[in-house]
């Protein structure tokens, strides 16, 4: 049976899209119109700022952005009803569209596709407590012919905040801000866009073919999870959170809406509330600003969220990041890195796999994964971007098994390649993309990878979209 | 997986997800009411805040910015600083960055917020002096001090004060933004941003003076 994987995971069924795309559509909140300060969706109906206050580009976020954001949404004024809207229409192009066996790798390959829509709930209730909310209606889950897609609804990216502020001593400045958070997928809270919730690529094709292994914190648990978290940025300089996830079970269960509870390996389930750490500095000066940090989260797992009385893998994640911006009046540039450092402790699953979950051959596994993006933009409008990825890790027959196009022949899962992007806003409501990915390794391999004759580079993609924001 | 073999992070206790709900909730309500009495505070009070809390993020501490593409406020006449925030507010003043940043910011703002900003800024001190060149130094000088009679182009001097301090509704120029006043004198010269006295002046200067002029006043205080 053919497997097709996403982040952290080998599946049985093709999969619906990736939450990353879904995780940084929340930016066409923040598109202006190209009409008046009247016609603004969302955040920019609320703040009366166009995109560029508070966006580089989309969706990363301007020092102004990112105080804003910290500010738990809450600059500007109260909206009666703080809505906005956007959809997507897109095109993908896999350069090898068929596997083996003359089945087809991608769905809705090289066909138009309106993906996805989105409706967003943002802004403050008052100066202390602020909302980001985003529901999404996805159409591009593939159904079980491979080529065929369906729409299905379910919420998206959500964030509440309350905040407090302390003065400095000359009541110039803000000394402290801190604030508490509650959300629904792991660094949707983050400021800086070497998150993995808003990192790089901002959107992709929805049913691109994807490597097999990824990190739990790289997107694993979006929408799955309950995070409840405190932070505080002191003097504008120094950024501390602290962060707790346990499953978006009982009370919590709006977080995922829309998710496949049910059906075994569904959807994440975590056993009590598991630690994110995460420590920032951040200074900017002219029209320069730089970020160092990193953060440490562990999480534990059920390997089958309908078996909860089997005990819990355990993954712990390093991460260390780092951003710089150059904003000036006609040009930005923007450089992003991450690097993530995982354990994957197999402590129940290697000695008898459970249900639906991983049946690893090693009782402990690592995986790091590297990622460089660098990006140029002129007057806001145009803009060019490029990203190296690398991905690489124990190799594990158990988790890695050979299978077409998703699958590894060797049990490595060693994946690396680039990402280029041109990127145009004809008008602040539209944002159209020309993307490529290409592949020099997939699932361990170049040439042959999946034990079943496919090259890396039959997975590179040509992906053009267009989205609309109000 | 018992509790008792977890790390101390995951041996939290059970937390009742409603008094969560409940605790956020109550700091809303609690805000809330604070919001409704800063409403009727004073406005002094409420401008400053207004200034820590928004007007930082872009402007910096005391009106002190750091991005080249917004300007130093610290040591502005509060008359031209309340009449721009005015300008910005009724969209009188239209070029592209009042559009994109100021618009939504000054309809915040009512007329006794605004002129209690005003005043703050205008009591900050101005910032340090940057280092140049004396050739740039010598052609910038030239242009502040005495214009260029025979091209038309008055002194700056003649209506932004003896040493570019600013007065009245004419801005302070001595210690602003090398590029924003670069910025801001061609806007002016082609008149995206409405400055009807400013475009005559400018009409007789290339970009080269224009420079020129910008790096002077960046480097005075």
């Amino acid at each position: 049976m053919r497997q097709i994987t996403v982040r952290g995971s080998i599946m049985r069924s093709i999969l619906p899209c990736h939450p990353r795309p879904r995780a940084w559509l929340l930016l066409l909140a923040l598109l202006p119109a190209s009409l008046p300060a009247q016609a603004l969706p969302a955040f920019a109906r609320q703040t009366g700022q166009n995109c560029v206050a508070c966006h580089v580009s989309f969706p990363e976020l301007t020092p102004y952005g990112r105080f804003f954001k910290l500010n738990g949404y809450t600059i500007g004024t109260r909206q009666a009803i703080p809505l906005a809207a956007m959809a997507q229409l897109g095109y993908s192009a896999i350069a090898n569209p068929k596997d083996d066996t003359g089945a087809t790798v991608q769905a809705r390959d090289r066909a138009l596709l309106f993906s996805a829509a989105s409706v967003f709930a943002a802004g403050k209730f008052n100066d202390n407590l602020g909302v980001f909310s985003q529901y999404t209606f996805t159409n591009s889950n593939v159904a079980a012919d491979g080529t065929t897609t369906y729409g299905h609804p379910g919420i998206d990216n959500t964030d509440l905040r309350a905040v407090a502020r302390w003065p400095t001593a000359d009541g110039n400045d803000t000394a402290v801000l801190a604030g508490l958070t509650l959300h629904n997928n792991p660094t949707v809270q983050d400021v800086w866009n070497t998150a993995p919730a808003w990192g790089y690529p901002f959107t992709a094709s929805p049913n691109q073919v994807m490597p097999a292994a990824g990190a739990q914190i790289d997107g694993a648990l979006a929408q799955q999870v309950a995070g409840l978290g405190a932070y505080a940025f002191v003097d504008r300089s120094w950024y501390g959170e602290l962060s707790f996830y346990r499953t978006a079970d009982g009370i919590f269960s709006l977080l995922r809406d829309g998710q496949d509870t049910k059906s075994p390996g569904g959807v994440a389930r975590l056993d009590g509330w598991n630690p994110y750490l995460r420590l920032a500095w951040n200074h900017e000066q002219g029209p320069h600003s730089w970020m160092v940090g990193g953060h440490v989260s562990q999480f534990d797992r059920f390997p089958d969220n309908t078996l909860p009385t089997s005990g819990t893998d355990r993954y712990t994640d390093y991460a260390l990041d780092a951003q710089y911006q150059y904003i000036a009046t006609e040009q930005t540039l923007s450089v992003q890195a991450i690097r993530i450092r995982e354990k994957q402790d197999y402590r129940v699953s290697h000695a008898s796999p459970v249900g639906a979950g991983p049946t690893p051959a090693n009782p402990v596994d690592h995986l790091s994964t590297t990622r460089l993006r660098v990006a140029w933009q002129y007057q806001r409008s145009v803009g060019v971007g490029a990203q190296v990825f690398d991905i690489r890790g124990d190799a594990d027959t158990g988790l890695y098994a050979p299978g077409s196009v998703g699958g590894s022949a060797n049990g490595s899962p060693d994946s690396r390649g680039y990402l280029f992007e041109l990127t145009w806003n004809p008008i602040q409501n539209l944002h159209l993309i020309a993307q490529y990915t290409g592949f020099s390794r997939f699932n361990g391999g170049d040439d042959n990878y999946d034990g079943a004759g496919r090259k890396a580079s039959d997975n590179n993609t040509l992906f053009l979209n267009a989205w609309l924001a109000y | 997986m018992s509790t008792a073999h977890k790390p101390w992070l995951h041996r939290l206790p059970r937390i009742r997800p409603t008094l969560l709900l409940l605790a956020l909730l109550a700091a809303a309500g609690s805000a809330q009411a604070a919001d409704e009495a800063a409403s009727h505070a004073d406005p002094q009070a409420v401008s400053q805040d207004l200034a820590r809390r928004v007007c930082v993020a872009c402007h910096g501490p005391g009106g002190h910015a750091s991005s080249p593409l917004f300007p130093h406020l610290a040591g502005q006449p509060a008359a031209y600083l309340a009449g721009e925030l005015r300008a910005f507010r009724s969209h009188q003043r239209d070029d592209r960055e009042a559009r994109d940043y100021m618009w939504g910011i000054a309809r915040m703002l009512d007329d006794r917020t605004i002129d209690a900003l005003a005043e703050y800024y205008a009591q900050q001190s101005p910032g340090s002096a940057a280092a140049l060149s004396a050739s740039q130094l010598s052609a910038g000088e030239q242009l502040f001090a005495r214009g260029d009679p025979q091209r038309g182009i008055p002194a700056c001097v003649s209506c932004h004060g003896d040493h570019g301090e600013g007065r009245d509704s004419f801005p302070r120029i001595a210690g602003q933004q090398d590029s924003y006043v670069r910025h801001q004198l061609r806007e002016m010269r082609v008149g995206d941003r409405p400055a009807p006295v400013m475009k005559n002046v400018l009409a007789g200067m290339d970009d080269a003076e224009i420079d020129a002029v910008a790096s002077f006043l960046a480097a005075q205080r």
